[in-house]
């Protein structure tokens, strides 16, 4: 993750977030700001967030607060970046959405939860414009758990966030047409990831 | 014309009572089953509410899972739905606990040693609250993902349940939330400084902060023509759902309550009501400084100072993920037994809010309910809930 | 005793600078750039409600004082030198 991005009054706003909320808020950003899309879009706009696992670096850092200086004298700002809709407070509040935002979570899927929910409300017009994405973060005890516990699973850290919506709009990467998935392990960043190839 | 969506299952588990009735018993006699942590060991002090006399059909499974299993068949037996094969079924359930591997006794051992017993690690894997569900009922469906908004999940699986069904997706979603009482959150409450050293009073004057809590709501919901073909007239809806987001801060409300005020508006104009038509409101009602204000003013703006409305979580604590899916409940039941119980915890307006809630057990007259949530990080939601 | 209490009162406002920095995660600025009568809130530093509970842990950690009611919090998280003052007065006191 480049922390060396030029956009300092984002990086400012930010400063007190874990990586996971970090990478989260710049793929949005940028999904956002690629998309074109004026200020007045974000009155409505969604956001939905998918995550396998959450911010669980932040969870364990938490639990040697408790260890280190007891349950009385634990850090406040770490305990609420521990909480999985971090990240999508900090999404809205840095882009200022005022429309629906929900974070899910699904071990197996949950970029594919998310681009599912994103079509629901579409259809429903709850929003006209949905940002939906994935975020994932690496941590040394997460990779201590799946090596032990589901050895099949690959573990990388990322983020992709895209802008979708019913409306045509001029400026387009392409359409969603059929949501499948294959039922083999394929976690939502690198479906993420696979979409974005095409656009580089 | 759009169809009915239909609330033909409830189940309830709390301090105030592990099912529906019992709660309902809580309710009338204002019983307050609060008291010391017991369910974990901790230096601090404060008062909350554990759920009593329960232990839980899996002992293998996270308490979450079993609170939320409790409900689950509570709901599924009310709404006479033990055979779900036929039927196109969705699981949205919210949660905190039980997405958080935060297990002590992993990771003192992993800290010290650089390694430890898998056990805690394999039971949260399959933990996932939605997935876990759909695997104690054996169904199988795409539609299925557990929400995780912090305070406002459970109203927002709610809000999920709506869609899919409004989508033609399913014809029935397990909706609601659960969570347990956990030193994680405990201690992070604490540390903010938003916990009561006595027992919580929501929109009172002297309210210092909220009491943690544990339990699971669910909500089985139904097109309504689905519970027709099998023979059952339903007697409550879903009528609406609204959700707007703060964009202000990571940990207080937006000071004028904007998302509040605007998930509100939503969902009246979804279930195509004024007002005015709303017989009460089962608040958020922390008894936070800075919730129960920024809420009180909204709901004076948007229903008027003549608004009958309460907070549960005098009886419940603050149950976080399970909080919508409880109050979901409570709010059908009172539209059921036309009546809500005094919002207890509450003696005396507070200025700044220029509102109060119902002192007395109070009749309800009126076919509309409105159930609100709002989250850490910003997110507001609200459900329409009716009888007709 | 004057000249100690003024070089004690220096040393704690280097210290919290430095503290505040690395603890509040104030990336952009240096602890040596902050002024001693720089004001906490609002202006000033720019810092937050979010901030200040964590300041309260600070002040718990690392000078092993309790701040026991937010509205108390206020006045003395006014300014560095208010929280200096603060610290200097209550650890004579322990």
């Amino acid at each position: 993750m480049d922390k060396n991005r030029k956009d300092k009054p984002l990086l400012k706003d930010i400063r007190r977030a874990d990586d996971l909320s970090k990478m989260a808020v710049f793929a949005a950003y940028d999904a956002f700001v690629d998309s074109g899309l004026n200020e007045d879009a974000k009155n409505d706009l969604g956001l939905i967030l998918g995550t396998a696992f959450g911010p669980h670096p932040t969870t364990f850092r938490f639990l040697d607060e408790i260890l280190n200086y007891g349950d009385a004298n634990v850090s406040p700002t770490l305990f609420s970046h521990s909480v999985h809709n971090a990240a999508n407070a900090y999404i809205s509040s840095n882009l200022a959405i005022h429309g629906p935002t929900l974070t899910l979570t699904d071990f197996n899927k949950p970029f594919y939860q998310a681009l599912l929910l994103a079509e629901s409300w579409l259809n429903e017009s709850r929003s006209e414009n949905i940002l939906v994405g994935s975020v994932e973060q690496y941590g040394k005890e997460m990779e201590y758990i799946l090596s032990g516990a589901a050895p099949e699973l690959r573990f990388k850290e990322g983020s992709a966030f895209f802008l979708v919506s019913l409306k045509d709009y001029a400026k387009k990467y392409g359409f969603i047409d059929v949501l499948t998935y294959r039922d083999k392990f394929a976690s939502g960043f690198n479906l993420a990831a696979s979409l974005l190839e095409d656009k580089r | 014309m759009p169809e009915n969506i239909a609330i033909t299952g409830l189940g309830a588990i709390s301090a105030c009572g592990n099912n529906a009735e019992e709660s309902l018993e809580s309710f009338a006699l204002g019983r307050r089953n609060a008291g010391k942590v017991t369910l974990f060991k901790t230096e601090l002090p404060y008062s909350v509410f554990e759920v009593k006399n329960f232990l839980g059909k899996d002992t293998a499974a996270m308490r979450t899972l079993n609170l939320a299993f409790q409900a689950l068949e509570e709901a599924i037996r009310d709404a006479n739905l033990e055979d779900l094969s036929e039927y196109r079924v969705g699981i949205c359930l919210g949660t905190t606990v039980a997405s958080q591997l935060n297990d002590m006794d992993f990771y003192k051992s992993y800290r010290e040693k650089g390694s430890a017993p898998l056990d805690a690690a394999k039971r949260f894997l399959n933990s996932n609250l939605a997935q876990a569900v759909a695997g104690f009922l054996k169904i199988k469906t795409k539609f299925c993902f557990t929400v995780v908004n912090a305070c406002s999940s459970g109203t927002d699986a709610i809000g999920v349940g709506l869609s899919w069904l409004r989508n033609d997706y399913c014809d029935i979603v397990i909706a609601g939330g659960a969570d347990e009482l956990n030193r994680v959150p405990f201690d992070g409450f604490v540390s903010l400084g938003v916990v009561s050293r006595s027992l919580c009073l929501p929109f009172d004057r002297e309210r210092s902060g909220l009491n943690l809590g544990e339990g699971a709501g669910i909500v089985i919901l139904e097109k309504e023509s689905s519970a027709l073909r099998r023979g059952r007239k339903p007697d409550l809806f879903l009528k609406g759902y609204g959700s707007a987001a703060d964009g202000y801060h990571l940990t207080a409300p937006h000071p004028e309550g904007r998302g509040l005020d605007k998930a509100l508006k939503i969902a009246l104009s979804e279930a195509g009501i004024k007002p005015s038509e709303v017989a009460f409101v089962n608040a958020h009602g922390t008894a936070t400084k800075d919730n129960d204000r920024v809420e009180g003013r909204v709901l004076k703006k948007v229903f008027g100072p003549e608004l009958k409305f309460l907070s549960t979580k005098g009886f419940t604590g603050h149950t976080l993920g399970a909080a919508g899916g409880l109050e979901a409940v409570f709010s059908a039941l009172a539209l059921r037994q036309g009546w809500i119980p005094k919002s207890i915890g509450f003696s005396e307006e507070d200025n700044e809010i220029g509102i109060a809630p119902v002192r007395q057990k109070t009749e309800i007259k009126g076919s509309y309910a409105v159930s609100t949530s709002l989250a850490f990080g910003g997110n507001n939601s609200a459900l329409v809930i009716s009888n007709n | 005793m004057g000249d100690n209490k003024e070089q004690e009162l220096k040393a704690i406002r280097k210290k919290l600078k430095e503290l505040l920095v690395s603890h509040l995660s104030l990336e952009d600025i240096k602890p040596e750039a902050i002024k001693d009568d720089e004001i906490l809130f609002g202006e000033g530093l720019g810092l937050d409600s979010l901030d200040a509970v964590e300041i309260v842990v600070l002040l718990q950690r690392n000078f092993g004082l309790e701040v026991k009611d937010m509205n108390e919090g206020r006045k003395i998280f006014y300014s560095v030198d208010t929280l200096a003052n603060y610290i200097y007065e209550n650890k004579k006191n322990n």
